[in-house]
């Protein structure tokens, strides 16, 4: 099984969301990185096709997502970024039409849901109107409706966003149980999201893949851009200015800093191993409102 | 398919608009009813005023002693009553007078109005028939249909057009069939158009969020790409429109019908249309200009529903399509005739002025395409039709191919 994207691009007026994307993927969980604007979202709804895109195509297993029809729209799950629902619909109602949208019907369609429901933990309160429903709650019912025809490509767009810590480690642990044999692929901007399952890392920046690998390869690759210093509280306001800062602590002698740059920020800085946060900081502190990683430099 | 169709019903069902509107309308119809019976008043034989149910009984009783058909002579006959009865007598006093009204006009104004609409045809008092020569009145059918020859002649239409017309014309059914018809006039003159004002309007408000809602609130992300998420889900909204449309429709009509029927009684169901609207040239009876006006309006309904969902498949806001839906369905109703034939045509086939089924059958419009003239019922059969069809199938592609953004 094999998603193929060959240089896939959207473009809204002058505005170009998507830049000549293109990556293949198999079996697995995907994880999207990018700042706010990277593209991400614009790219799960050119897979989903809800939205065309100006060039370029999608490829499932070598045919063209687009002329594939219903048979694609088969085997894909979603879940949207803000995802919309029915106030007025219980859980099962909303499950049940989800479905029968899925071509499951009757009996089937019945067990399917309770099942999910069941295992995202929300059979107590099928019978309940959406509207009572916490965030998490919705999120839960969001990933169910998603997996209801078993896809093989499950897209979720931002799906912990405005969770609570407990809510997202749930929601990993759920995602990491349905994605075998599946293409899962998921994005956010919250980096220990997808640190742990994830596969796959891509970072989009400006609509372009900038970089993908597993975790623990892209990591390696980066090691040596992690610094740690501790420096007197009265320098602490220059560092936040002139580096990119991903850590700050304050100690009785001063404050430790844990920066992110390509090149050593002081003479006295010591490196350290990078983690996939500190990679994220380093292509994206400027889409952060931070300085770039490139540039920090003690003279 | 039924599955879908069930669900996209429950959702129209579920919002707290459809249930204020279907509430609202029918508490109106009843209050409209309450408004036409009221406002009934007639005199008691001891000369005393009666008012709402009992005007309406004591009006039933004395037109109903009149019931049968109008010939010339009979209406040559109360012609001449009415002249040497009450017109050329010496009256003592105010309650004479009033006594001889009561006696000689009230029971006979519908006919003795009938009667001035052929004699004294650009005269709007009953009183103008007072010294027109009741000897020249034997011809009453045949004076009618001239002045719908002359009425023709003076208007704009075309050779096959006036034939057409006066082809129809000649076909009525005569004598007249009388009785009392209060009940019937009240329902097409003044209850129709604000009944199936008021359905249009409630439709616009419960169909808009048909397709709009799915897009305001984000669930088109989920419903698109599911398997039947686009073609089978437009259809089975469709669908759903259609029945929540024909299930308000139906209860609506059968309210607002039933109410008027049950206050004005249902004599006269028989009688010739021609007894309320005179020049008309259908040959129909009262019950059948009822029964194509609750059908044909039906399909009008049905084509503001299309159009509804046409500019919900469009607008990205159930609150925009609901504006601009009832701006377009209401504001003809408000557009006064034009010195122009042809945007007199065009208007005749909106909404607004298609559910005034009186003034549709009433109408001398009629269209010609080729040698084919058109009459204006069939013409908005056809239009409602025609446009409504269309309207869902570019709904439907429209739906389809939206773009989430």
């Amino acid at each position: 099984m094999e998603l193929t994207f060959d240089r896939l691009t959207k473009k809204f007026h002058s505005t170009i969301a998507v830049d000549r994307f293109s990556y293949t993927m198999s079996n697995g969980v995907y994880g999207l990185l990018g700042a706010n604007g990277a593209g991400k979202t614009t790219l799960m709804r050119m897979i989903c096709t809800i939205l065309q895109p100006t060039s370029g195509e999608i490829l499932y297993n070598g045919n063209n997502i687009q002329s594939m029809g219903t048979k694609y729209c088969d085997i894909l799950g979603y879940l949207p970024q803000n995802f919309g629902y029915y106030p007025d619909f219980s859980a099962q109602d909303f499950m049940l039409y989800m479905a029968s949208l899925k071509g499951i019907y009757g009996r089937a369609a019945l067990e399917r849901a309770r099942a999910l429901l069941e295992i995202v933990g929300l059979s107590e309160v099928s019978g309940q109107k959406i509207r009572a429903f916490s965030g998490g709650m919705k999120q839960r019912l969001g990933i169910a409706q998603a997996v209801l025809n078993n896809p093989k490509v499950l897209v979720l767009d931002e799906p912990t966003a405005g969770l609570d810590p407990k809510e997202r480690i749930r929601f990993r642990n759920l995602i990491s149980d349905l994605s075998q044999d599946k293409i899962v692929i998921l994005s956010t901007h919250i980096v220990s999201d997808v640190e742990y399952i994830a596969d796959q890392i891509l970072m989009m920046k400006k609509g372009r893949l900038i970089l993908s690998g597993h975790p623990a390869e892209l990591v390696e690759r980066a090691s040596g851009v992690t610094w740690t210093l501790t420096v007197p509280e009265q320098e602490v306001s220059f560092y936040e200015k002139n580096a990119c800062i991903c850590n700050l602590r304050h100690t009785g002698s001063g404050a430790e800093l844990r920066i992110v740059s390509s090149q050593k920020p002081a003479p006295e800085a010591v490196s350290v191993p990078t983690n996939l946060e500190d990679l994220y900081l380093f292509y994206f502190a400027e889409e952060l409102g931070g300085v770039s990683s490139h540039s920090a430099r003690r003279m | 398919m039924k599955t879908l169709v069930y669900y996209e019903t429950k959702k129209i069902w579920k919002r707290k608009a459809t249930w204020i509107i279907f509430s609202l309308m029918l508490l109106c119809i009843i209050a409209i009813s309450f408004v036409f019976v009221s406002d009934q008043a007639y005199y008691g034989e001891d000369g005393a005023l009666l008012e709402g149910l009992d005007a309406i009984s004591e009006k039933r009783n004395h037109e109903h002693a009149l019931a049968g058909p109008l010939d010339s002579q009979r209406l040559q006959k109360i012609l001449q009553d009415y002249q040497e009865n009450y017109v050329n007598q010496n009256y003592d006093s105010n309650t004479d007078y009033q006594q001889s009204y009561i006696k000689n006009v009230q029971p006979y104004w519908k006919i003795l109005d009938l009667i001035r609409g052929v004699y004294t045809p650009y005269t709007d008092y009953l009183t103008d028939l007072a010294t027109f020569p009741y000897e020249q009145a034997g011809d009453f059918y045949e004076a009618r249909h001239n002045n719908v020859r002359a009425a023709l002649e003076s208007g704009s239409y075309t050779a096959a057009e006036k034939e057409n017309i006066l082809d129809r014309d000649s076909q009525i059914s005569i004598p007249f069939e009388f009785d009392h018809t209060k009940g019937w006039e009240t329902l097409l003159i003044r209850a129709f158009s604000l009944l199936f004002m008021l359905l249009a309007l409630a439709t616009c408000i419960m169909i808009s969020p048909i397709f709009s809602y799915e897009y305001q609130i984000g669930t088109d992300a989920i419903l698109l790409p599911a398997k039947q998420g686009r073609g089978a889900t437009a259809c089975a909204k469709i669908v759903a429109g259609w029945i929540v449309t024909s299930i308000v429709y139906l209860i609506t009509v059968f309210v607002g019908v039933g109410v008027i029927a049950a206050t004005f009684g249902v004599r006269g169901w028989n009688c010739d249309f021609q007894i309320l609207s005179l020049y008309s040239f259908y040959d129909l009876q009262i019950w059948q200009v009822v029964l194509y006006g609750i059908g044909i309006n039906y399909i009008v309904i049905l084509s503001v529903m299309a159009f509804t969902m046409l500019l919900s498949s469009i607008c990205k806001t159930p609150f925009t399509t609901v504006i601009i839906s009832t701006l377009c369905t209401v504001a003809p109703m408000f557009f006064p005739a034009s010195q122009n034939a042809v945007i007199n045509h065009f208007v005749a086939l909106l909404p607004a002025k298609a559910v005034m089924t009186y003034s549709v059958f009433s109408s001398y419009d009629v269209y010609s395409i080729g040698k084919l003239v058109i009459t204006l019922p069939y013409m908005i059969l056809l239009v409602a039709i025609i446009l409504g069809a269309l309207e869902l199938q570019i709904a439907r592609r429209k739906y389809c191919r939206h773009q989430v953004t």
